[in-house]
């Protein structure tokens, strides 16, 4: 459920985002309610297990709003009884009402954005809140009785330092989180820090400097007691985001909100990425995907592979329905053999994975193996 | 004394120095003979292949037959080859002057006399072709026509002001020149009646028709249903078409003696229709051969082999099409511990090769490596027995040489005076031995040197344009052998030997160039998941080393809202890099690397 609204724009961001006014918001709203009931009749039947409601951000809706967007999607479709419901929080905007308001609709997650806790670092990254509010909001957020909480860091942008990350990682340490999620840097040319970065010349941030933050985050990640279970996301035993999950295994996913994007039975699609283009094809009674394609056999191999592979528990038969991983087999069963005895890969039981240490190089042991697949 | 059913005919090819305007002026002449539609009509319309029009330049001659309307009234049956300048494809020239009783030598009235305009100069006169001199590109304002025309008068033999003077962009002068042509160039000689006799001047492969052998006729005449013989190798074919080139094949009732035009006769193999050989008429014993062309030498030879093991049984396919319509290919099987299985294939030079793995890659969508160029040496080894080495893997162990041979060159350099520094010092770096040198102009020269071919064959070119801006000009003929002091050099990855990149260098040169290949090598070879140690190395010892750091990222961080399509991209892109490098050992050495050795700095 994609919220395409933020109060101010940060520097390093390329999401689908809206200007916030009374009428934009209503404009939206129609959209989605327009989008649900066209999509609501291919989900009959099914009990959604995850919800996710990202951004933009999420919390720019006043409690009124999110509930209306709430009963909204609820009167369409169903979720199952312990549905992992995650809304994605800008630490700013975690006040009581709307705290008061999540918990009581049934939000059960609550992902703070927070990025650093340097306050320089927020600065050049253009975020609005100061350092001590991911602290506070994670504390109010307890006082109304979440329980699962996760934090978003990036880390490797230019001039981060290990010492700055240090600091962050040691501020986030104290949170006593179930989750956390760190994302290394990547400069985008239609953002202003990544404008500035591209127009240096080559990578801003060296490799080697990345690597090493993502060392450090690792070994303070376990030393928070959060194992890695995806290249960017850590967690407690069985705290897994299970949300992020669905992508990672492939499993299907609706979609609603300009640039959202899904993945069902067999065909993927995404959304207009601006929300007046959005909105303007629901209104014109057309369906708001510009991207659509079937997923034929092969590339539902390769997306298995390509995605799961990323898993820290690797990439395992019993993840999948029985005909994709033969064909996952069929086509990489002999690249997968190659790749172990190439020490890029480790059996487990069932399946595959990429070892720990090559965790940070993953993405080149899965062009590896798709460059070596079978027909 | 020429038969009157032939004095219409003429024969002719344009040759010149590269660039100097050849095609073009075949333009004009295709133009003003209405050989062609306005709507077939584009600049350098015979260059038809995707390769030539990309790099601008002939790569193979090309016939066709025009008609003309003298001034005399009389009709005259012209044709013209049009031959490539590039000195690699001087084979292609010569051929083409078999099938002619005339030249048209083309020199650039800006430029002046360039070394390709001697050398083609020399193979016409060799042929005792008429020579038609023409000063082309006069519309330009450097022109220099009158000087240049009496540097033709001294090189070429002709009068100075017998040399005609064209644009070939404009046409000014072109109709003058054919008239010109009809006038100086004599008809062909041969006997309509007499037993037909035809020389295979080149081949080429019709997707409909099969082999199509393009001819010029001696003797004799041919239509189709008839039965021909191919003197070298006793095949024999019945003859389903006979016709005329034009822009495409023009079938004809018959062909006579003096005629240029082709035959399609079943031939499946190539071997049957080999360029040069003669076709006489089945039914007649002890026809003689006619004299053919030099066989080409292949002056470099490289290692040919598919990145996907697979395909190599589409390039022994592939190969063998190319032949078709390109005689100076040479190539046999071979292996190598790196590259698996390929063959070892002659070229005419680092162009040729160049343009060679391009078409193979683009007409067969075969991706290759090349293994390190080589020239050929002669060893005589201690047990007295001698070795023809053109794969360095091939080069028996030290102790068992006594002594080795490398092709020598005779090279003429020609430039203008203000870069002869610079060349002698290219020269003299190269191992060459000044031979002489003569003045064409008060500013410039040309220059004589004997050079190693090993030192020339893979960069000298290159170098020779970017120390000369462009200006100079280069032409060499093999002249021999000379003892030399050479040895193997080796290239390790972690350890272990890539066969496909020894190469055999001069001791003096061992060690710069060892060096600047492993730095070249470090450049070219993308970081593995481990630390990759590069080696030179002359009979196991180690002479140069550089490190090739571990990949220490390559993970794309996020999947924004389960938007994949970014990642799909990426992958795809990674996966199409990872396609096009050789697994070595644990090592992935991607296709340039193995060129490494063109680009490495010899100064
Ligand atoms: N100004 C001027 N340019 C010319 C003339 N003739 C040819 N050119 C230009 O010279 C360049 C080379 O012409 P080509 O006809 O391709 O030369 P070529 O001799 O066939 O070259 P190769 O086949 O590669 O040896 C082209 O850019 C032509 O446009 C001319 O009479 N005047
Ligand atoms: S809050 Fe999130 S979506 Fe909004 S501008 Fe910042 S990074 Fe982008
Ligand atoms: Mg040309």
């Amino acid at each position: 459920m994609h919220v395409p609204f933020c109060a101010v724009r940060c520097h390093y961001c390329h999401f689908s985002t809206a200007a916030f006014s009374g009428d934009a918001v209503e404009r939206w709203f129609a959209g989605i309610e327009r989008e649900a009931d066209l999509r609501a009749p291919l989900a009959d039947g099914v009990a959604f297990t995850s919800l996710f409601f990202g951004g933009g951000t999420p919390s720019a809706l006043s409690s009124r709003h999110f509930r209306r967007l709430w009963d909204l999607l609820r009167a369409r479709f169903t979720l199952a009884p312990d549905a992992e419901v995650t809304l994605e929080a800008n630490p700013e905007s975690a006040k009581d009402a709307l705290l008061a308001a999540w918990r009581e609709a049934g939000v059960n997650r609550l992902s703070f954005g927070a990025q650093s806790f340097e306050p320089s670092e927020l600065r050049s990254l253009g975020r609005i809140h100061d350092e001590a509010r991911p602290v506070e909001a994670v504390a109010l957020a307890r006082a109304h009785g979440f329980e699962r909480l996760s934090l978003d860091l990036m880390y490797g942008y230019p001039g981060h330092t290990s010492a700055a990350f240090a600091r962050t990682l040691a501020r986030a340490g104290e949170l006593g989180l179930e989750h956390v999620s760190a994302y290394c840097y990547i400069p985008e040319g239609v953002t202003p820090q990544g404008e500035r970065a591209l127009a240096s010349g080559g990578p801003a941030v060296p490799d080697e400097a990345q690597a090493a933050l993502y060392e450090q985050l690792s070994e303070a990640m376990e030393g928070m007691g959060l194992a890695c279970y995806e290249t960017s996301n850590f967690c407690r035993p069985d705290a897994e985001s299970r949300h992020n999950l669905t992508y990672w295994l492939r499993r299907d996913y609706l979609a609603l909100g300009p640039s959202a994007h899904a993945c069902w039975r067999g065909e993927r699609w995404g959304n207009r990425f601006a929300t007046a283009d959005w909105a303007a094809a629901l209104e014109r009674g057309e369906d708001p995907a510009s991207e659509r394609e079937r997923s034929p056999e092969a590339s539902t191999s390769d997306e298995i592979v390509m995605l799961g592979l990323r898993l820290s528990s690797g990439l395992r038969a019993a993840d999948y329905a029985p005909s994709d991983w033969a064909s996952v087999e069929r086509r990489y069963g002999a690249a997968f053999a190659a790749a172990q005895e190439a020490g890029r890969l480790e059996s487990v039981p069932g399946g595959w994975r990429i070892p720990r240490r090559h965790r940070f190089l993953a993405d080149d042991t899965i062009a590896w193996l798709a460059a070596r697949a079978r027909g | 004394m020429s038969d009157p059913r032939l004095k219409n005919i003429r024969n002719f090819c344009i040759v010149a120095h590269i660039d100097h305007g050849k095609s073009t002026l075949a333009d004009r002449l295709l133009e003003v003979t209405h050989t062609l539609t306005p709507q077939q009509m584009k600049a350098q319309v015979l260059d038809d292949m995707d390769l030539e029009r990309e790099k601008g330049i002939t790569i193979k001659s090309h016939a066709i037959a025009m008609e003309w309307k003298a001034k005399d009234g009389v009709t005259y049956e012209l044709n013209l080859i049009d031959t490539p300048g590039h000195v690699d494809f001087t084979y292609e020239v010569s051929r083409a002057l078999a099938a002619c009783e005339g030249a048209i030598l083309v020199v650039d009235a800006s430029q002046g006399i360039e070394a390709q305009t001697l050398s083609n100069y020399y193979l016409a006169a060799d042929q005792k072709l008429t020579i038609v001199g023409a000063l082309n590109k006069i519309d330009l304002p450097a022109a220099r026509p009158d000087e240049i025309a009496l540097e033709i008068e001294h090189y070429a033999h002709v009068p100075a002001e017998h040399v005609a003077r064209i644009s070939a962009k404009t046409g000014f002068g072109v109709p003058e020149l054919l008239e010109q042509v009809i006038a100086d160039v004599p008809p062909p000689s041969g006997d309509p009646d007499a037993p037909f006799r035809a020389l295979i001047f080149d081949s080429k492969f019709d997707q409909y028709r099969g082999v199509v052998c393009l001819v010029r006729v001696v003797d004799g005449r041919i239509r189709s249903g008839e039965k021909i013989r191919f003197l070298s190798t006793g095949a024999m074919h019945e003859v389903t078409e006979v016709g005329k080139l034009r822009l495409k094949l023009d079938p004809a009732d018959e062909l006579h003696a003096g005629q240029v035009g082709y035959i399609v006769a079943g031939i499946k193999t190539v071997a049957d229709a080999r360029v040069g050989d003669t076709i006489v008429a089945d039914d007649i014993a002890g026809m003689e051969m006619l004299p053919g062309f030099r066989e080409t030498k292949s002056m470099v030879f490289s290692g040919l082999y598919p990145i996907d093991a697979e395909q190599y049984e589409d390039l022994k396919e592939a190969l063998a099409r190319l032949r078709l319509n390109d005689a100076s290919l040479m190539y046999e099987p071979e292996t190598s511990v790196a590259l698996g299985f390929g063959f070892r294939v002659g070229f005419l030079g680092l162009l040729h090769l160049e343009i060679i793995q391009e078409r193979l890659r683009r007409e067969f969508m075969i991706d290759l490596i090349a293994t390190t160029p080589s020239v050929v040496y002669h060893v005589l080894q201690t047990d007295g027995e001698f070795l023809k080495v053109d794969n360095p893997c091939n080069l028996p162990p030290p102790q068992n040489i006594e002594a080795i041979e490398e092709p020598m060159v005779l090279a003429h350099i020609v430039t203008p005076t203000e870069f002869l520094g610079n060349i002698l010092k290219l020269c003299q770096e190269r191992r060459g031995e000044h031979e002489g040198m003569e003045y064409i102009e008060e500013t410039r020269v040309r220059i004589a040197y004997k050079l190693p071919l090993g030192e020339i064959v893979l960069d000298f070119y290159d170098r020779l344009k970017s120390v000369s801006r462009g200006y100079a000009s280069l032409d060499y003929d093999i002249v021999g052998y000379q003892q030399s002091d050479v040895i193997k050099l080796d290239i390790l990855l972690n350890g272990e030997m890539v066969d496909a990149l020894s190469a055999i260098v001069h001791r003096s040169k061992a060690y710069t160039y060892g060096s600047s290949l492993c730095e070249k090598l470090k450049e070219l070879i993308p970081r593995q998941m481990f630390q990759v140690a590069v080696q030179a190395a002359i009979g196991g010892k180690v002479i140069a080393r550089e490190t090739i750091g571990a990949m220490r990222k390559n993970v794309i961080a996020k999947c924004y809202g389960g938007d994949i399509s970014r990642k799909r991209k990426l992958l795809e892109k990674q996966k199409e890099g990872k396609r096009r490098m050789k697994q070595i050992g644990t090592v992935e050495v991607p296709q340039e690397a193995f060129l490494a050795v063109l680009k490495v700095d010899r100064s």
